[in-house]
């Protein structure tokens, strides 16, 4: 531009001038490790949020072993009074544990569960790992907007970890991931631990709004010369809808929990009924951000799915308008549907008008699902890894979103609300939709974000455990549901004992599955090949550096030659992925 | 005004830094500033003479002025000097329209936030009673640590209160002290929407005003004898 | 260039603000300023949302209990109320103003703008703590179960104070991240950071600043003028 000066000319060509991959070390371990934990660069904290969601998720499927463990038997208690299926207490040799107390214990495994898996690894999941690194490198831009900001976000993420952590250390918190008052505020008075869980969900609420602001900045500002809206990977759409959402919901979390902790240390009695306030209104409050948070776990989902989905097919993607404009649609219904949580605690009409207002979410996602399956029509499909990985979402969250139908009517909701079916229900949304999509979207960019091979064979075991171990998991968990099992329960009815089982039994496949991609990651990390610029021949910027990108993301800046998913025009025709022509080749330097 | 800002744009900034066609550097006058925060103090002046003028034309007149007409007031001149920070302060009327945009994204967001929990919390109990009314006014400090179950936390304050003045000073000085703050325990009741609902100003500062042209104002206060005009509505009622 | 001297313009070596180009992702200084107030204004939005929560709790309290909110606004002394009204709306002026000096170039005046602010935030700060807090909070007027005011004619009466002492409160506390954030503008413009060219810290705590200013200019009128 007119108003650069010379000498700012001259230090963009100085950048130039550092080749080397963003992954070579700096020198010995420790001036390494101090590079990265004070790194500024988009890529390295990607990879940093990526380990550290990764130790959460770990953590988190901890916790919901447990709970599938408890629930193998039921608790009882004979006439002599010894009692049998405490099984959570027996495992930690806990001796004279009674029943009451074999509850708790699994409620707190339960609620760390949830508070885990929904606080530190499904919501900042996708957008700080994979988002970070790729957005930036989809739009051709050299970092985020603000990249200082991007690394305190990582900190913030950290101690609000810390503080969950330290939560648990202390004995752990069995309110729910939801925090309902007065569970809330009257469980462990004495304690600290709730409040301590509760603070943590508010720090971590900090990290995300950071991510988000800065996402939806970079978006605006630093797209490369020539990328109009309509030519950013959808994946970068569904990334800065998401952004949206965790900039305008967040803040009411965060004044949620600000309350919540009012509550419990100074007893100001807003949610308190005891003290004239009213518990219904801090459902509204939590749900006001939980729901739209929802899309902020599924919208990035969405995004890579589009990805995957065309260029395994490669095939342009049906409809990338439909797709673009359906991941706005559904950032903006998702403010409008809240009520549809508390139909059971909120007003009649209300609930009336919430149930209405919550089908029309299912309009934009169909929409994207049908122009995904439309895509995959005469496309010419590789079934990798990812590909299997991107037709499990298709299959998975069918089944998550049209149950989810019968849950927004209100009549039906009656009767499954607060049972296993809404489990199953959000479960196969959740990891039938997001936990699935990360998977792809890792499998997907493995090798361009460490620049190694993994082993397709092993991966596909992975993925086949994963699958059956799943559904297996929680298809069960539906006939639980309509058959009365409630939610959140340590014991139930011996007639439930055979699904629970069942369950129980598709939960260790799935762990076993995720062993797998574990040990194939680590394989690939130790003795992987090396991986080719373009290993899967897609025509977004992030293919046209190398593998792993270098230190400043491309060798010189990327020019927009042509349309993310035109592989018609790109690409002859009967043509391996790895001998694509590239755009613009990583080899040709002005150097 | 606009040469004027030219000119002294110019004298600071000789080279010509402002030629490009950006939103973000657009130099207020400061005529403008000064114009703006004599609005905004004209305004302030005008919400609080409009409320203490409510109150005293309903207590010198004792007619009910409804809820609406004060909260309006109160309320629409706070929207229009909002505007003029956000517009002339904050720069929204020169900026790139984007920010405009983003910040009246989120006043939909706190609009449907408010309104949709406030009107569902008021109307919760239309259909089922039950579902809505609070079983007993103000709670009953049920769970509460070191406060005893059954009464609301208003009552128990009174209570206490008045066990331990009657314990330290006997029953004579406690009559005194109840006669005193009567006004403010018995006499309104459930008299919203009524003169009485102008209530006296209990929470002035006491002996701050007692001269000068605020001495005519009420100043009473927990532990000062009320003054007769507020009073009066009340008696009335 | 951390020693550098306010009349920077005359002396040899270049000020802070003059040979401040920007951070090498971005394409220019244009870019990188435009996007710092896109990126404010999207932290002033979850702000307005923050505190949109404690309005939402206000509207509802205030529809279900109006006779207990009707008297928690007349325990309230209207005239700190305007006091600290008229306080805030100035140093909203004299921030505006600061940012008008540097892109004058004015380095006396935009120090003294920002040193008024400053301490109309401190004023601010101290007129709330010393006149209004603790008045009420030693004669029981508290939140929820601390309440132990024994005239309350309102069972609600202890919620009007939770709202209130939350509302005022986490409003103070973003005064007082204002007067830290003041205070190392003040520092930084003592050092000859902010110039014509170069203003964009001063810019955005401004926008900080004015949103604090516009977040009390609701709550003055909900808190003392409705009643």
């Amino acid at each position: 531009m007119a108003t650069i000066d010379t000498h700012t000319s001259a230090t963009v060509e100085h950048d130039h001038h550092d080749e080397g991959s963003y992954l070579k070390p700096k020198g010995s371990m420790l001036i390494t490790l101090i590079d990265w934990l004070s790194t500024i660069d988009h890529k390295k904290i990607g990879v940093m949020y990526l380990f550290a969601v990764f130790f959460m998720f770990f953590l988190g499927g901890v916790a919901a072993l447990a709970v599938r463990i408890e629930l193998l038997e039921p608790i009882r208690q004979a006439a002599d009074g010894t009692i049998t299926g405490s099984n959570l207490a027996s495992l930690f040799g806990l001796k004279d544990y009674s029943v009451a107390q074999s509850g708790n214990l699994y409620n707190r495994f339960m609620t760390l569960h949830g508070a885990i898996m929904v606080f530190m690894f499904i919501v900042p999941g996708i957008p700080a790992s994979l988002g970070n690194f790729f957005l930036p490198l989809m739009i051709g831009a050299k970092d985020v907007a603000f990249p200082r900001l991007n690394l305190l976000s990582w900190y913030i993420y950290l101690f609000g970890s810390m503080f969950g952590v330290i939560a648990i250390i202390l004995g752990g918190v069995d309110t729910g991931w939801t925090f309902y008052t007065p569970y809330s505020t009257t469980t462990d008075a004495d304690h600290l631990n709730v409040v301590l869980m509760v603070l943590a969900a508010f720090i971590l609420g900090f990290s995300s709004i950071f991510t988000g602001l800065n996402f939806v900045v970079t978006v605006h500002k630093l797209r490369a010369p020539g990328m109009g809206w309509f030519d950013m990977p959808l994946f970068v759409w569904a990334i800065y809808s998401t952004a949206i959402i965790q900039v305008l919901a967040t803040p009411v979390i965060g004044i949620t929990l600000l309350l919540l902790v009012f509550e419990r240390t100074f007893n100001v009695g807003i949610f308190d009924p005891a003290m004239g306030g009213d518990p219904v209104l801090f459902q509204h409050f939590f749900w006001f951000y939980s729901h739209p948070v929802v899309y902020v776990m599924i919208l990035p989902a969405m995004g890579i799915i589009s990805e995957t989905l065309t260029i395994y097919s490669r095939k342009k993607i049906f409809g990338y308008h439909a797709i673009a404009f359906s991941s706005l649609a559904i950032a903006a219904i998702s403010f409008l549907v809240w009520g549809h949580h508390l139909f059971t605690s909120e007003g009649t009409l209300t609930a009336t008008i919430f149930s209405a207002l919550t089908f029309l979410v299912a309009i934009p996602t169909a929409v994207k699902v049908f122009n995904w399956v439309a895509t995959l029509y005469k496309g010419s499909i590789v079934l990798n890894t990812p590909m299997l990985y991107t037709m499990m979402f298709l299959f998975t969250f069918l089944i998550g979103g049209l149950t989810g139908l019968p849950l927004g009517a209100l009549s039906t909701d009656l009767h499954l609300h607060d049972s296993y079916y809404v489990v199953a229900h959000f479960h196969y949304t959740m990891f039938g939709g997001m936990v699935v999509a990360f998977l792809a979207g890792i499998h997907h960019w493995w090798p361009k974000m460490f620049g190694k091979e993994y082993s397709q064979l092993g991966s596909k075991i992975g993925f086949f455990l994963v699958f059956i171990g799943f559904n297996v998991t929680f298809f069960t968990q539906f006939f639980l549901g309509t058959q009365g099992m409630p939610r959140r329960y340590a014991s139930y009815l011996s007639e439930f004992q055979p699904l629970h089982q069942i369950s129980t039994i598709g939960s260790f496949v799935l762990a076993m599955g995720f062993f797998v991609h574990l040990f194939v990651f680590i394989q690939s990390l130790a003795v992987g090949k090396k991986a080719k610029p373009n290993y899967c021949g897609g025509l977004t910027l992030e293919w046209e550096t190398s593998s792993p990108p270098i230190e400043h993301n491309f060798h010189h800046e990327p020019m927009l030659r042509h349309g993310p998913y035109e592989f018609a025009d790109v690409v002859p025709p009967q043509c391996e992925p790895g001998e694509y022509p590239m755009p613009d080749p990583v080899e040709n330097n002005d150097h | 005004m606009s040469t004027q800002n030219t000119q002294t744009f110019d004298s600071a900034d000789p080279h010509g830094y402002h030629t490009g066609d950006t939103h973000g550097h657009t130099i207020i006058p400061m005529s403008t500033l000064r114009a703006i925060l004599g609005a905004l103090l004209l305004f302030t002046f005008l919400t609080v003479f409009a409320a203490r003028a409510e109150i005293w034309f309903a207590e010198a007149f004792n007619v009910a002025i409804p809820d609406w007409v004060n909260a309006s007031i109160a309320m629409g001149i706070a929207v229009v000097k909002a505007l003029l920070v956000a517009l002339f302060f904050m720069q929204l009327k020169y900026d790139n329209p984007l920010n405009a945009i983003i910040f009246s994204s989120c006043l939909f967001c706190v609009a449907l936030f408010l309104f949709i929990s406030a009107y569902d919390l008021k109307t919760r109990g239309n259909t089922y009673r039950w579902t809505g009314q609070e079983s007993s006014a103000g709670g009953t400090l049920v769970g509460i640590k070191g406060k005893p179950a059954g009464q609301n936390i208003v009552q128990w304050a009174h209570e206490s209160y008045k066990e331990k003045i009657i314990a330290e000073q006997g029953q004579a000085a406690w009559d005194q002290l109840a006669a005193e703050h009567m006004h403010s325990n018995s006499d309104h009741g459930p008299t919203h929407n009524s003169p009485a609902a102008s209530r006296p100003g209990q929470g002035l500062t006491p002996g701050l005003f007692e001269s000068g042209p605020w001495a005519h104002l009420p100043t009473s206060h927990a532990g000062e004898e009320p003054s007769s005009d507020h009073d009066a509505p009340a008696a009335g009622h | 260039m951390t020693t550098m001297d306010a009349q920077s313009s005359e002396s040899k070596q270049q000020p802070y603000w003059k040979k401040y180009t920007h951070q090498p992702h971005w394409r220019s200084k244009e870019q990188e300023f435009d996007a710092a107030k896109i990126g404010m204004w999207l932290f002033l939005v979850t702000e307005v949302l923050l505190f949109s929560g404690l309005f939402c709790a206000y509207a509802v309290f205030r529809l279900l209990y109006p006779d207990a909110f009707a008297n928690g606004s007349h325990y309230l002394d209207w005239r700190w109320g305007t006091l600290n009204t008229v306080i805030l709306l100035f140093s909203s002026y004299t921030v505006a103003t600061s940012i008008h000096n540097a892109q004058m170039n004015q380095q006396i005046r935009l120090r003294i703008n920002l040193a008024i602010t400053m301490l109309c935030a401190i004023a601010f700060i101290a007129i709330k703590f010393t006149l209004e807090y603790i008045p009420k909070w030693s004669v029981g007027k508290r939140p929820g179960s601390w309440f132990s005011y024994p005239w309350a004619s309102e069972p609600h009466e202890p919620i009007w104070w939770s709202i209130y002492y939350s509302a005022t409160g986490i409003h103070a506390t973003h005064v007082l991240i204002g007067v830290g954030l003041l205070g190392w503008l003040l520092i930084r413009s003592f050092k000859g950071h902010f110039g014509p060219k170069h203003y964009t810290a001063v810019e955005i705590v401004g926008l900080y600043w004015h949103i604090v200013d516009l977040i009390w200019i609701f709550l003055f009128p909900l808190l003392y003028l409705i009643h």
